[in-house]
C-alpha cells in the first residue's frame, strides 16, 4: 500500500483553525466551505462558538466518552489528569499547557484538541475539492471565526489563493479592528459578512464586552468601498430585540450603499455543551429561549422599505 | 362531489389502514423489510396452494408454472375501490407459496461451496430484475394482440416440442390475465349497480366498461393506458415479484397529449390517475432523463408524476433522471416536495455517468439513454436486455476476512501481503460468480421461466425461448459489491496500527479480533477512530478507490467463460444486516455479526459536519463507471432545506453530484431526529412515517427491530 504521508510544511506560515465546515449554507451564498479561525476580541454572552475565544489551541473534554483507560494520566507532563476511582478521570484545565499529548493517546474521543495550525495549501486542498459544489450554487470559501482578521495576514493569503483558483470568497467579521487591518483582506474578498449586534453603545459593551463605536465606523467606511456587504444581526432576547434598536439599525444602514442584504438571525442555545467541554462557566441565566417566528417577523418590520434584501431566518 | 385530490386523500387513509391490517396478517419477523408493496390482505376464505410437478415439491418448466398461474389468477379475488379510477389489486404472491426450487438435475455443489465461503448471493435461480417493453408491445397489441402473436409463433415452431410447450404456456398466462381482468370488470359492474353516490357510480361504470374493453383491446386513452399498465405490472408482481415500472413520462405521453388536445382529460385528472397507478404498487418508474438524441424529455407527465406522489405522501418508487439539460425548475420542485412530504420521494439518478459507462461496454449513446432506471439500484433496456440486476452480490467484508485469516495462518504478516491476498480472493469470488451466471443462463429456464415477462420482451415469443436462456439482444449481468467502507476502513486501521504508529502488533490485533474485542475495548476504539473512508484525503479514502479499481478490473478483464458481459456496481440492498452476520469482528472496530457498511456509503458518523459535501465527493470517487450504479444514501435533517434557499442548496447539490461529479444514484431520507427516535421506541405512534432504506422506501413501523435499529443508527450518526 502507498500511503503518501510525510509532507513537511513547517516552513510555511500557518493559521490557527478550529473547524472547516463543508456544505456550509448559512455563511454566504450557495454551498460553501467555511474556515473557522480561532481567537476573538468580542465576548458575546450568547456565543455558540466559545472555542473560538482563545487565540491558542485548547483542550476540549467530553467526560461521557471517557473509558477510564488512564493513558492521558501517563501522557500528561503537567499533571492535569488524575484518576479518582480508577474508572473515570478528572481534568484540571487550569494546569493545561495545551500540548496535545493527552488527546493524542485518547482513543475514546474524550479529549480533543481544538485549534489546528494549518497552511494555506492544506486548507486549499479541502476548499478546492469542494469546488464543483460552488459552481452550480454560486458558493465558495468563507473565512469566519472567532474573528478571522485577528490573523489578517494569513486570512488575506488564503482568500487570495482561493480567488486565484477562481473561487468566490467571503469574509465574516465582527469588525472590531483598526480599519487598516480590515483593508488587508479586502482586495481578495468578493463579499463581506458584517455583524451588527446592537446599536446602543452601552448595551453593546454590556453584552459583547466592547464598544460598538469603532465597529459602526468601520461598517460605514467599508460600505463605501464598493464591496457588497451582508449585515448579520442576531436577535438576542432582552438585549437587542426592541423595535427601537431595530429602527435605529435600519436608519443607520439606509445610508450605506454597499449593504446588499440584512439577515436577522434568531438566538439559539446550541453552544451550551461546548462551554462545559472547555471548562468554561456558562451563566444559566444567560441561556435564553429562542425568539419565536412571530417575534422575528415583528422586528423585521423595522426594515420594511429598505433597498437591500431582508432575510428573516 | 369530491375533488380528485380529496379522493386521493381517502385512498391514502385506506392505504395506511391496509398497512396496519397487513402487519397483523403477516407476523413473520423481517417479512416487511423490503419494498412497501401495494398488495392488500385477501379475504379470509381465499386460499391457494401450488400444485407441484416434482416429487421434491417444486414446480418445473413453463407449462407447470403457467397452469398454476392461470388457476391462481382465475380464483384471485377482484378488488374495486370506488375512489380509485383503476380496478385491481394483488393479494398474494407465488413467491410466498414455495414451489420455486432450482432443478435438482442441475445442482452446482462446487460453485455453492464458494458461494458459501465468500458469502455471496450468486444469482443462480434469480428472477425478473430486467425491464419489459410495455410501450412497444403491450400498448400496441393489447392482450388479444399478444395472444395472436403467441399463437402465430406456435405455428412457426410447431415442429419443436420444447418451444411449443413454452409458447402454449405463454398463451395460458395471457388467458389467465384476461380472466382476471374480466372478474374485476364484473366486480366493478356489480359495485356500480349497488352504488348510490352518482359520482362514484359513474366512476365504477366507467371502470367496468373500460375493463371489459381492455380484456382484448389495446388502450386508447390516458386512463386506459394507466389501467392496462396496472394489469401487466400487478400480474408480474404476483408471479415472481417483478417491480420494473418503466419510463412513465414516455410510456404515457401520446395518450396524454391526445386526451388533453381532445378535451377528454384535465391536468388534475391526469394527476389523480397517476396517483391511483402509483398507489397500486411500488413499481420503479423513471421520469426526466433524455430522448435518445440527448434532448430533455421532461414533459407534463413528469411534472404530474411528482405532483401525484406529493398528493399521495406514501412510499413510491419514482426516480428522477438528472442530466445537464434538464429543466432545473423540475428538479427543484421535486426537492421542495421531498422536504415538504418527508416521504423520501423521489430518488435521483445521474444520466452522465450511466450513459458514459454503458457506452464503454460497446453500445451507442442513443441506446444507453434508453436504459431506464426501473429497479432499486438498476437500469435496463426495455424489452431487449437480460441483467439479473440486484441479484448477484459479493460480500467483500467476508472476502477480506478470508484473506486476513489466510495471512495470519501463513505467517507473513504485513498490510502489503494482506492486500495481495484480498485481491486474490476477490478475483476468485468474481470468477466463481461469472461461472455461476453461466450456470444460470444454461438451466434457469428449466426451473422457473419468466412466463409473466417474456411476452413483453423482444425475442422470447419470436424464438420460443425463455429470456434467461438467450432470446433477447443484450445480456449484461450486474455484479454488486458490498462492504466497501468496512473493508477500506479495516485496511486503513491496520496500516495505522502496525505501520504508521506501530501501536499494536499483528498478534495483539488478532487476539482482540478473535475475542470479538472482549477485554480489548481500547484496541477497538483505537482502530475504530482511524480516519474513515468518506472523511476526505484519508488513507481509507485512497484505499476505497483502489478497491473499486481492483473489483472493476477483475469484473471487466474478461466476460464469463460462456462469453456474457458483466458490469460492476456497489450496492448492498437490504443485505447489510445479513451479510454482517456472516462476518466476524473486523479491524475497523466493527463487532462480529454487526452490519457491514451500506452500499458505497461510508460508516455512519464518519464526520461531524459537512457530511453532504464530503460524502458526495467520496461516493463519486468510487463509482465503477461501467453503466451500473453505486448509490449514495443521504440522511438529511429537515432544517437543512428550510426556506427557498435551503431547497436551492439541495437542488444544487444534486445537480453538481450528478452532472459534475458523475454520481450515479442518490437516495435521500428527510427525517428529524426526535421523530425517528420516538418512532423507534413507539412505532405505533408513527404509522405514517416513511423512511428510505436503499432504493426503496417503506413505512418505518413495518420494519423488523433489526432494520429499525439500523435505520435509526444511520440517521442519527449519519
Amino acid at each position: 500500500m502507498q500511503t503518501g504521508r510525510g509532507n513537511n510544511q513547517a516552513e510555511q506560515p500557518t493559521g490557527l483553525v478550529f473547524d472547516i465546515q463543508r456544505f456550509s449554507v448559512h455563511d454566504g451564498p450557495g454551498i460553501r466551505t467555511t474556515v473557522f479561525f480561532k481567537g476573538c476580541n468580542l465576548r458575546c454572552f450568547w456565543c455558540h462558538n466559545p472555542e473560538s475565544y482563545s487565540p491558542r489551541p485548547q483542550l476540549s473534554v467530553y467526560p461521557d466518552k471517557c473509558v477510564g483507560c488512564g493513558r492521558c494520566v501517563a501522557a500528561c507532563a503537567y499533571g492535569c489528569h488524575t484518576t479518582a476511582d480508577g474508572v473515570k478521570h478528572a481534568v484540571d484545565l487550569t494546569r493545561c499547557a495545551a500540548c496535545g499529548a493527552c488527546a493524542k493517546v485518547c482513543v475514546a474521543g474524550s479529549l480533543v484538541m481544538v485549534g489546528k495550525s494549518m497552511t494555506v495549501a492544506r486548507i486549499m486542498k479541502t476548499v478546492a475539492a469542494d469546488a464543483p459544489f460552488y459552481k452550480n450554487s454560486g458558493g465558495g470559501l468563507t473565512c469566519s471565526g472567532g474573528e478571522p482578521l485577528l490573523q489578517a495576514d494569513f486570512v488575506a493569503q488564503l482568500l487570495r489563493a482561493a480567488k486565484e483558483a477562481g473561487i468566490h470568497t467571503a469574509l465574516d467579521t465582527a469588525g472590531n479592528l483598526p480599519y487598516e487591518v480590515i483593508q488587508q483582506a479586502l482586495p481578495y474578498a468578493d463579499l463581506v459578512l458584517f455583524d451588527c449586534k446592537a446599536m446602543d453603545e452601552a448595551a453593546h459593551e454590556r453584552v459583547t464586552g466592547v464598544s460598538n463605536k469603532r465597529i459602526l465606523e468601520n461598517l460605514g467606511r467599508l460600505a463605501r468601498e464598493g464591496i457588497p456587504i451582508w449585515v448579520r444581526t442576531p436577535v438576542i432576547p432582552g438585549t437587542n430585540d426592541t423595535m427601537e434598536n431595530m429602527r435605529e439599525e435600519a436608519e443607520f444602514l439606509s445610508g450605506l450603499p454597499g449593504v446588499k442584504r440584512l439577515d436577522l438571525l434568531p438566538y439559539h442555545s446550541l453552544g451550551a455543551g461546548k462551554y462545559r467541554s472547555l471548562g468554561m462557566e456558562l451563566d444559566p441565566s444567560k441561556v435564553l429561549t429562542a425568539p419565536p417566528k412571530s417575534e422575528m417577523e415583528r422586528l423585521a418590520k423595522a426594515f420594511e422599505g429598505a433597498d437591500y434584501e431582508l432575510v428573516v431566518n | 362531489m369530491l375533488t380528485f385530490r380529496e379522493k386521493v386523500d381517502i385512498l391514502r387513509i385506506q392505504k395506511e389502514k391496509e398497512t396496519q391490517k397487513k402487519l397483523k396478517h403477516y407476523t413473520r419477523p423481517g417479512f416487511f423489510d423490503t419494498d412497501d408493496k401495494g398488495w392488500i390482505v385477501p379475504p379470509e376464505d381465499f386460499h391457494y396452494e401450488l400444485k407441484p410437478n416434482h416429487e421434491n415439491g417444486g414446480i418445473y418448466g413453463p407449462m407447470a408454472w403457467a397452469e398454476n398461474f392461470y388457476h391462481l389468477l382465475d380464483i384471485h379475488p377482484p378488488y374495486i375501490d370506488p375512489y380509485s379510477s383503476l380496478a385491481g389489486a394483488y393479494m398474494t404472491k407465488m413467491e410466498w407459496m414455495g414451489g420455486h426450487r432450482w432443478h435438482p438435475d442441475h445442482d452446482y455443489p462446487e460453485l455453492r461451496k464458494y458461494h458459501e465461503k465468500y458469502n455471496m448471493v450468486s444469482g443462480v435461480g434469480g428472477s425478473h430484475h430486467f425491464h419489459h417493453d410495455v410501450g412497444e408491445i403491450g400498448f400496441k397489441l393489447g392482450w388479444r394482440g399478444i395472444l395472436d402473436k403467441i399463437r402465430y409463433y406456435q405455428g412457426v415452431h410447431e415442429g419443436d416440442p420444447d418451444k411449443l410447450e413454452f409458447l402454449k404456456a405463454e398463451e395460458l398466462v395471457i388467458q389467465g390475465i384476461q380472466v382476471w381482468i374480466r372478474h374485476n370488470a364484473d366486480a366493478a359492474r356489480d359495485a356500480a349497480a349497488a352504488q348510490s353516490d352518482p359520482d362514484l357510480k359513474a366512476n365504477l361504470e366507467r371502470m367496468a366498461a373500460m375493463n371489459y374493453k381492455l380484456i382484448d383491446e389495446p388502450p386508447e386513452t390516458f386512463l386506459e393506458a394507466c389501467q392496462w399498465l396496472t394489469w401487466f405490472l400487478l400480474q408480474s408482481s404476483i408471479f415472481n415479484g417483478s417491480g420494473a415500472g418503466g419510463a412513465l413520462d414516455i410510456l404515457l405521453k401520446s395518450y396524454y397529449d391526445k386526451d388533453i388536445a381532445e378535451g377528454r382529460l384535465t391536468e388534475d385528472e391526469a394527476v389523480y390517475h397517476l396517483a391511483c397507478l402509483l398507489l397500486k404498487d411500488t413499481q420503479y418508474f423513471e421520469i426526466g432523463g433524455t430522448y435518445p438524441d440527448g434532448a430533455d424529455r421532461t414533459n407534463k407527465i413528469s411534472w404530474h408524476a411528482i405532483e401525484a406522489s406529493h398528493w399521495l405522501r406514501i412510499p413510491t418508487a419514482l426516480c428522477l433522471r438528472i442530466h445537464e439539460n434538464i429543466d432545473r425548475e423540475f428538479v427543484r420542485s421535486s426537492v421542495k416536495y421531498m422536504f415538504e412530504d418527508k416521504c423520501s420521494n423521489p430518488s435521483y439518478i445521474g444520466d452522465r455517468v450511466l450513459v458514459e459507462g454503458f457506452v464503454k461496454n460497446g453500445y451507442s449513446e442513443e441506446l444507453a439513454r434508453t436504459r431506464y432506471k426501473t429497479g432499486c439500484n438498476w437500469c435496463a433496456l426495455p424489452g431487449t436486455e437480460y441483467t439479473l440486476n440486484d441479484t448477484v452480490k459479493i460480500n467483500m467484508a467476508r472476502v477480506f476476512e478470508i484473506a486476513y485469516q489466510e495471512m495470519m495462518e501463513e505467517g507473513e504478516r504485513s498490510t502489503e501481503r494482506l492486500w495481495e491476498l484480498f485481491d486474490k480472493h476477490l478475483d476468485t469470488a468474481i470468477d466463481v460468480i461469472k461461472k455461476s451466471i453461466d450456470h444460470h443462463v444454461k438451466y434457469a429456464h428449466l426451473s422457473r421461466p419468466e412466463i409473466a415477462l417474456n411476452f413483453m420482451c423482444h425475442g422470447p415469443i419470436e424464438k420460443g425461448v425463455d429470456i434467461s436462456h438467450g432470446s433477447v439482444d443484450y445480456y449484461n449481468f450486474g455484479i454488486d459489491f458490498c462492504a466497501l467502507g468496512t473493508v477500506a476502513d479495516s485496511f486503513a486501521a491496520l496500516d495505522r496500527a502496525v505501520n504508521e504508529e506501530q501501536t499494536y502488533t499483528w498478534e495483539q490485533i488478532d487476539e482482540a479480533i478473535q475475542s470479538n474485542w472482549e477485554g480489548h475495548e481500547l484496541t477497538r476504539l483505537y482502530l475504530k477512530n482511524t480516519p474513515h473512508y468518506g472523511y476526505g484525503g484519508t488513507l481509507a479514502d485512497e484505499l476505497a478507490v483502489k478497491i473499486v479499481e481492483r473489483l472493476t478490473h477483475h469484473t471487466k478483464k474478461s466476460p464469463t467463460p460462456d462469453g456474457w458481459n458483466c458490469i460492476p456496481g456497489l450496492f448492498s440492498w437490504a443485505n447489510t444486516i445479513g451479510m454482517g452476520r456472516a462476518v466476524g469482528a473486523t479491524p475497523n472496530g466493527r463487532g462480529a455479526k454487526e452490519p457491514i457498511t451500506h452500499g458505497a456509503n461510508p460508516e455512519p458518523g464518519f464526520r461531524e459536519s459537512g457530511a453532504l459535501t464530503a460524502m458526495g465527493l467520496a461516493v463519486a470517487s468510487v463509482q465503477p463507471r461501467w453503466g451500473n450504479t453505486a448509490p449514495i444514501q443521504l440522511e438529511i435533517d429537515p432544517t437543512l432545506a428550510k426556506g427557498e434557499q435551503g431547497i436551492e442548496n439541495i437542488t444544487n447539490f444534486l445537480m453538481t453530484y450528478c452532472n459534475d461529479l458523475g454520481g450515479s444514484l442518490v437516495n435521500i431520507n428527510i427525517i428529524d431526529r426526535d421523530k425517528i427516535l420516538d418512532a423507534y421506541e413507539h412505532p405505533e405512534r408513527h404509522p405514517d412515517l416513511v423512511v428510505r432504506i436503499t432504493g426503496f422506501s417503506v413505512y418505518f413501523s413495518t420494519l423488523s427491530q433489526d432494520f429499525r435499529k439500523l435505520v435509526v443508527e444511520r440517521i442519527i450518526q449519519g
